[in-house]
């Protein structure tokens, strides 16, 4: 296992590195090296259904150790994460073929599927912030892809306020070290540590997971390419945060009735604060964008009841999200990369010459607002179940209330932008290039944003085999 | 396999399997819109064979009794569990044979879309079947939110616009799914288990709202007010085989299954009257305000679509009555209801394919050309409103009786909202009696339009444009069958539909004896109303005609006793002009207030919050800016600056350390 998780690290990272040295063909490495990531983590699958779970560490220093861990919940988000990321890397190869900097792209998008991977499989807190730092940087310098000044100041914006919430995380885990001398996560686990000290580590989740009121940085970030978004939305980005409070608060740490409470209140006011705001906007990326934060609110609600259906419901939805939000983007991509337009208003009627795009978005967007037979309706309905089990009715109706938010502020988008009739005048729709530009061009983007509704459909159609796997992790 | 999951599978597979072919060349059709005529035969004979088998299954399972299937499926006692027993089966009984009915109907229909069309119908018939036969409360939303985006999805197989309506369907049904949701795992918080079975609780302060959260899903999906604004919308935009297989068959059947089991197996509501009393409230108030929108419709497809939701507050009634006799009259009444909507429905389908319109204005005279059709529309016109011996007679009695029932023995003001409901219901049918006299008057009766003349009048060379005959056989036989079976559903209430389908469904035994009573004095009094409404408006419109001068066209005295005049007396009314005015102007759709208001706030959340943090982060990061530009200045390179900040440190070093000293 060893081996495996060493490889699963190593690959693209030192790989992102030699990426850099060759001249030709970056797309493909790069798409290589992810998938060599997803392989090995795959790897993992087998000794962790035979129940073995594995971890080892070097020390350097008393508080500093590289110590790994591959249990269920790191196999499971690195399978996702790498999965996702690889799909969103073959789609890059048609999307960024037109752009300048392509070395500097795969570089770092390699790069940020590594330190993803080591991340997800650290077990010490300190190795896993310095993870949490490199992905930051590889953030900032992806939403600046751009280099024009309204890219460079959401870069900037991104990585001040996730580095403000990781500043604070770090001042907790220092609490931490200091009551126990020790930041190695096994040695932590059981220890009860105060609701301070918990606020402030959760202060770099909601950071990372653009939580409320750290979540103004994810919005902007929609005006780098579309493959990056749909990369810090689905697969690797805002799923730090949701799996480092898995990770802490319900592995290692017991959480206190407290904590639980306030996570869960700022949840729901993510869920509906956001989803408000999806539902005004009207930038194609930007509603996404609200949409995701709202949707990553239903995993921290699902996470903080801290009850084994809510925590189940939580883990499901960090892959039927990673899958159906990766798709709404890279549809959304697609319609950007064609149109050039990105306001809802200004668009319209596109199902008819992109008929394929228009399927897999509703597919997409059926699983995000939950409506069966999608893995959203699973995992939305496992949440809610928790919250009700919990006994705070007020907060499952108004979870509720936001999966309905949902439903209107994603068939708006939808009905803006692929139904109804095309804006502009007949003659203007009706010439070449116009019509040119409407279709669906690349191939490849095409099956991977198809390949993603598909996969949502199968997350719903066959809940048992990952929900019977995610049993297992806890 | 075991028989249960054939119902549900089959027509789903051979589904899904019409839809991969059909979409094979997805691209090429939306640009180059093209009927294949072999393709399209193909597929509707295999829809309507799968549709068939179907029927069979559903009556094999009818008669097999009480049937169980059960494997586990996920965690949490969610399992896939079936269940059929006399109320389900006879559920699924119907579907089928309304999508028999409906994919023959289709049969001659020339369809850009045929490949979807169907696989969406054979698909919505087994989530249909699998909501009815589901055992479990998962697999039962499961399907029925299921059924939910099919409705969307056929609505959305319209003319141009009908995605604005499929999505405000979608909408208000998903909205009441979700609801039901909620209210399913309240209910599961209660009782720990997810099966459905006979759990009778009493509805107490917890409770009460998973009640109500669940009878607002079956409600939306019955189409009853306050959710059925989606149904006069979509009877514009949808095909008319949708709106006779949907909201006016499968959808009701739904929707009633699961109130009818809300009432009797889920929650006891005996003890609550204030409970049962707002129930019959929604539907009184469905049936007299749905009624009143009908009455004054000018189109025949939208006057059907609001008696089809007058016909949801029936049954809710009756249901609403909790005594054994009124359930069984709201259950009676919600088949009744599905055969004749059915059937009108799929007879305004048949005017439109014979003359292009459904516009009772410019119809008139087609008794002559199409007999069956008229014959069909005339039996279900006058079930509906409740004529004996037909079936609506023999329902609306039972739920009248329910409501007497209800009445307590002594005069006390309990007895008045009973009283109210019982005068409400018998308007109700006077109204619909008088609302399809006026349809038959201007679609079958009197003289043949312009626009019928053309199709069934021979041209000044005495060539026919069409030939005046019957619509072909696939469309009329549906609706003669339908017709029929309103008349044996009534001549042989007893014998066949209470005994067969709705006294084993509930579970209660209640053995009825016909009594002429005041149930029945209420009908007849309905029916007599009806008819004078019916005198009075035409009295009046034929005394407002001019006397014939010479010189007139005498075309406005051909046209001027046309049906949709009849009740412009009760339109132009005083109190009644106004509201009806702001009624067609959607003034009284809840779903604009509710998309309004939830727009209102979002917009409110949007500023107050999301806008305000983001003034914030402006804020402090204007406050940065202005405090380091301050401190850069500070540092200017101007040695006396660096000499006064020396001084200002050292006295401070001084006062801090200086007192330990001394």
């Amino acid at each position: 296992m060893k081996t495996f998780v060493l490889l699963s690290i190593g690959i693209p990272i030192i790989g992102s590195f030699a990426n850099l040295l060759i001249k030709r063909r970056q797309n493909i490495i790069s798409t290589v090296l992810i998938f060599a990531g997803f392989v090995t983590s795959c790897l993992l699958i087998s000794p962790i259904l035979t129940g073995t779970t594995g971890y080892f560490h070097r020390y350097f220093i008393e508080f500093f150790s590289t110590a790994f861990i591959a249990d269920g919940l790191s196999v499971f988000m690195a399978v996702t994460a790498s999965f996702i990321g690889g799909l969103i890397a073959i789609y890059s190869a048609g999307y960024m073929k037109d752009y300048e900097h392509l070395k500097e792209y795969y570089f770092y998008i390699t790069l940020f599927v590594g330190s993803m991977l080591g991340l997800i499989f650290s077990a010490n807190l300190l190795l896993m912030f310095i993870f949490w730092e490199i992905t930051a940087l590889c953030s900032w310098r992806l939403i600046g892809f751009y280099r024009d000044e309204k890219g460079l100041l959401a870069a900037d914006r991104a990585f001040i306020l996730t580095f403000l919430g990781s500043g604070l995380m770090l001042a907790g885990f220092a609490i931490v070290y200091s009551q126990y001398n020790t930041l190695n996560i096994l040695s932590l686990s059981g220890k009860e540590i105060p609701t301070f000290a918990m606020i402030l580590i959760l202060c770099g989740m909601l950071a990372k997971s653009a939580q409320l009121p750290f979540h103004l940085w994810l919005p902007d970030a929609g005006v780098a390419p579309s493959p990056v978004t749909a990369f810090l939305h689905a697969a690797v980005l805002v799923k730090i945060g949701v799996y480092a409070f898995a990770r802490l608060f319900i592995f290692t740490f017991p959480m206190t009735e407290t904590f639980q409470d306030i996570v869960m209140i700022l949840s729901v006011a993510t869920i509906l604060v956001a989803g408000a705001s999806a539902f005004v906007e009207n930038d194609i990326k930007r509603i996404l964008a609200y949409s995701t934060i709202s949707q990553i609110g239903y995993i921290f609600l699902g996470f903080a009841t801290d009850v084994a259906v809510g925590i189940t419901g939580a883990i499901f939805f960090i892959l039927v999200h990673g899958l159906g939000k990766a798709g709404l983007f890279l549809s959304a991509g697609i319609v950007e990369h064609n149109t050039h337009e990105k306001d809802i208003r200004k668009l319209g009627g596109l199902s008819k010459t992109m008929p394929i795009t228009s399927v897999a978005f509703v597919l997409c967007a059926l699983s995000i607002i939950g409506f069966p037979p999608f893995g959203g309706f699973f995992s939305k309905l496992y949440v809610i179940m928790s919250v009700v089990q919990k006994g705070k009715i007020l907060l499952a109706s108004l979870a509720v209330l936001g999966a309905v938010l949902t439903l209107l502020y994603l068939f708006r988008l939808y009905n803006a932008v692929f139904l109804g009739t095309a804006r502009g005048t007949d003659a203007e729709r009706n010439t070449e290039l116009t019509r040119n530009n409407y279709m669906e061009k690349t191939k490849g983007m095409v099956v991977i944003v198809l390949v993603l509704g598909l996969l949502s459909l199968l997350t719903g159609l066959f809940p048992q085999v990952f929900l019977s796997f995610i049993e297992l992790i806890k | 396999m075991n028989i249960l999951l054939y119902p549900i599978f089959l027509p789903i597979v051979i589904g899904l399997i019409i839809l991969l072919i059909g979409s094979r060349n997805l691209q090429v059709a939306s640009f180059n819109r093209r009927i294949n005529p072999a393709a399209t035969k193909t597929i509707s004979l295999l829809s309507l064979i799968t549709a068939l088998i179907v029927l069979v299954l559903g009556f094999a399972i009818f008669s097999a009794g009480e049937l169980n299937y059960s494997v586990p499926w996920i965690s949490y006692g969610i399992d896939f569990s079936l269940r059929a027993y006399a109320f389900s089966s006879f559920c699924v009984l119907f579907a089928s044979f309304f999508a028999f009915l409906i994919c023959l109907y289709s049969m001659k229909a020339e369809r850009h879309s045929a490949a979807t069309y169907y696989s969406f119908i054979l698909i919505n018939l087994g989530v249909v079947n699998g909501a009815f036969l589901s055992n479990n409360f998962i697999i039962f939303i499961l399907f029925w939110e299921l059924a939910a985006v099919m409705l969307y999805l056929l609505i959305r197989i319209g003319n141009g616009n009908s995605y604005e309506t499929a999505t405000k369907a979608l909408y208000i049904i998903g909205f009441s799914d979700f609801c039901l949701l909620l209210g399913i795992v309240l209910l599961w918080n209660i009782t720990g288990r997810f099966d459905i079975i006979h759990y009778s609780l009493p509805v107490t302060r917890y409770s009460l709202l998973a009640f109500i959260l669940m009878t607002i899903g079956a409600m939306a999906k019955a189409g009853a007010m306050p959710f059925h604004t989606w149904i006069p919308d979509a009877s514009k935009d949808a095909s008319i085989e949708v709106m006779a297989y949907l909201p006016a068959s499968l959808d009701k059947l739904l929707g009633i299954y699961l109130l009818a089991r809300i009432c009797t197996d889920f929650f006891t509501l005996s003890l609550s009257h204030s409970l049962t009393l707002l129930l019959c409230s929604f539907g009184a108030f469905t049936i007299i305000a749905a009624v009143f929108m009908a009455l004054i419709q000018t189109n025949m497809k939208k006057l059907i679509a609001y008696m089809n939701i007058s016909g949801a507050g029936y049954m809710i009634l009756g249901i609403g009555t909790n005594n054994s006799i009124g359930i069984a009259g709201g259950l009676f009444y919600m088949l009744s209801t599905a055969l004749w909507t059915s059937c009108l429905f799929l007879c305004a389908g048949s005017v439109e394919h014979k003359t292009g319109t459904t516009d009772l204005d410019k119809l008139g005279g087609l008794s002559k050309a199409m007999p069956l059709t008229f014959v069909a529309t005339f039996i279900a016109a006058l079930s509906i409103s409740g004529v004996p011996p037909f079936n609506g007679f023999f329902s609306k009695w039972m739920i009248y009786q329910g409501l007497i029932q209800q009445l307590p023995t002594s005069a006390s003001p309990q007895a008045l909202p009973i009283i109210l409901f019982l005068v409400i219901a018998m308007f109700g049918s006077a109204l619909t009696l008088a609302s399809f006299i006026k349809v038959i008057h201007s679609v079958f009766l009197g003289q043949s339009s312009k626009v019928v003349a053309q199709f069934i009048e021979p041209d000044k060379s005495g060539n026919y444009k069409s030939k005046p005959t019957e619509v072909p056989w696939t469309l009329w036989f549906p609706t003669v069958i339908l017709a029929c079976l309103c008349v044996i559903f009534g001549v042989f209430a007893y014998q066949v539909p209470l005994k067969y389908f709705v006294f084993p469904s509930l579970p209660s035994t209640f053995i009825g004896v016909w009594q002429p009573s005041l149930a029945t004095l209420l009908i007849i009094a309905g029916i007599i109303i009806g008819v004078i409404i019916y005198f009075l408006g035409t009295i009046k419109t034929i005394r407002k005609a001019e006397t014939y001068i010479y010189g007139e066209d005498p075309e406005i005295f051909q046209q001027n006793v046309r049906g949709t005049e009849f009740y412009l007396t009760i339109s132009d009314a005083k109190p009644f002009s106004s509201i009806y005015k702001k009624a067609e102007a959607q003034v009284f759709d809840f779903y604009n207030w509710a998309f309004g208001s939830a727009k209102a706030i979002a917009n409110t959340f949007f500023i107050c919050i999301d806008r305000m943090l983001e003034n914030i982060y402006i804020g402090i990061d204007h406050l940065t800016k202005i405090v380091s530009t301050f401190i850069s200045e500070l540092q200017g390179g101007l040695l006396q600056i660096y000499l006064y900040w020396s001084l200002l440190g050292l006295l401070i070093l001084l006062l801090l350390l200086g007192p330990k000293r001394l």
